[in-house]
């Protein structure tokens, strides 16, 4: 789908064109329901931040000035709504906590590294071997893609959401810290987090029948 | 490009590993850069996590985003009759 650019977008909008609404939503929906689920607690209120946003979106659509692209005012918006509900959720951001820190070494356990009494402390013990298979090339056939779908999937909400932002919507760090009110910083710990387990699966599927892992 | 003997200053690989997102963003200091770029340099290892983590990018990238969050055509319906709804109050409409 070839999108118009955002002020041809604006200007539908404000001519009351249902499909360049619908459009939009599904431009935007998905990315919005992942950017309120750090701020607020259950599906319910999630569809109320995503709903309250779209409401708020078309009543401010004449003050737009495209100063910002579309996306980023309206996740401004979105965040806006997300705090003042979050608040009388009486919730506590909770992307501001980056969680317990995960087992191992981005998904390489202890035992693949010399220990400190080693001659060389923490360099391999097992290196990795390289993939011979090029999962981009199986990620069109489907079943790779899967495999990385339900990687994410089963990922803790914080990096699902970092994850998705940065590496299927194609936003910045800055962009993503600056949506999920968090540092640069910690939105990097997320989403290194996060590939990490994604490389595990790739790595579990793409070895599979190999008898090993690496 | 073999596992040679490390240098005395070199980094500890599980350091490396760490820091392989920081690498990706270019967010490190620049003299940090060059420590691991040198350590990649001489470590088989290493290099094959950081292909192996700019596979898994590019390959996430390549999600769709109904692969992961599909707009339910019931929430599609409640937001088209909220346009509907202000499209016909607005001003001029």
């Amino acid at each position: 789908m070839v999108l118009a650019g955002d002020a041809a977008v604006v200007e539908a909008l404000r001519r009351g064109d249902e499909r360049a609404f619908a459009e939009v939503v599904e431009r935007f929906h998905p990315m919005l329901r992942r950017i309120a689920r750090g701020y607020v607690r259950t599906d319910e209120a999630v569809g109320d931040v995503v709903q309250e946003t779209w409401i708020a979106v078309l009543r401010g659509i004449d003050r737009f000035e495209g100063r910002s692209s579309l996306r980023t005012w309206v996740v401004s918006i979105l965040v806006n709504v997300a705090r003042s509900l979050a608040v009388k959720e009486a919730r506590t951001v909770p992307f501001a906590s980056l969680g317990p820190a995960d087992d191992g070494v981005a998904g390489f356990g202890p035992e693949r590294f010399q220990g400190p009494d080693g001659e060389y402390p923490g360099h391999w013990t097992t290196p990795p071997t390289p993939w011979t298979e090029d999962p981009e090339a199986s990620a069109l056939a489907g079943e790779t893609r899967s495999v990385v779908a339900q990687a994410v999937a089963a990922l803790p909400e914080s990096q699902r959401t970092v994850i998705t932002l940065r590496d299927v919507d194609g936003w910045t760090g800055p962009e993503v810290a600056a949506a999920l009110g968090i540092s640069e910083g910690n939105q990097r710990v997320l989403l290194h987090r996060a590939r990490a387990k994604v490389r595990l699966a790739l790595d579990a599927h793409l070895t599979a029948g190999e008898g090993r892992a690496s | 490009m073999t596992q040679d003997v490390p240098a005395d200053d070199d980094l500890p690989c599980t350091q490396v590993v760490m820091l392989i997102t920081d690498y990706l963003d270019d967010a490190l200091a620049p003299a940090d850069r060059d420590r691991i770029d040198e350590h990649l340099a001489d470590c088989d290892g290493c290099t094959v996590v950081l292909d192996q983590f700019r596979t898994t990018v590019r390959t996430t990238g390549m999600l769709q985003t109904e692969d992961l969050d599909r707009l339910d055509p019931g929430t599609r319906d409640d937001l088209l009759g909220v346009f509907r709804r202000w499209a016909a109050e607005r001003p001029g409409a």
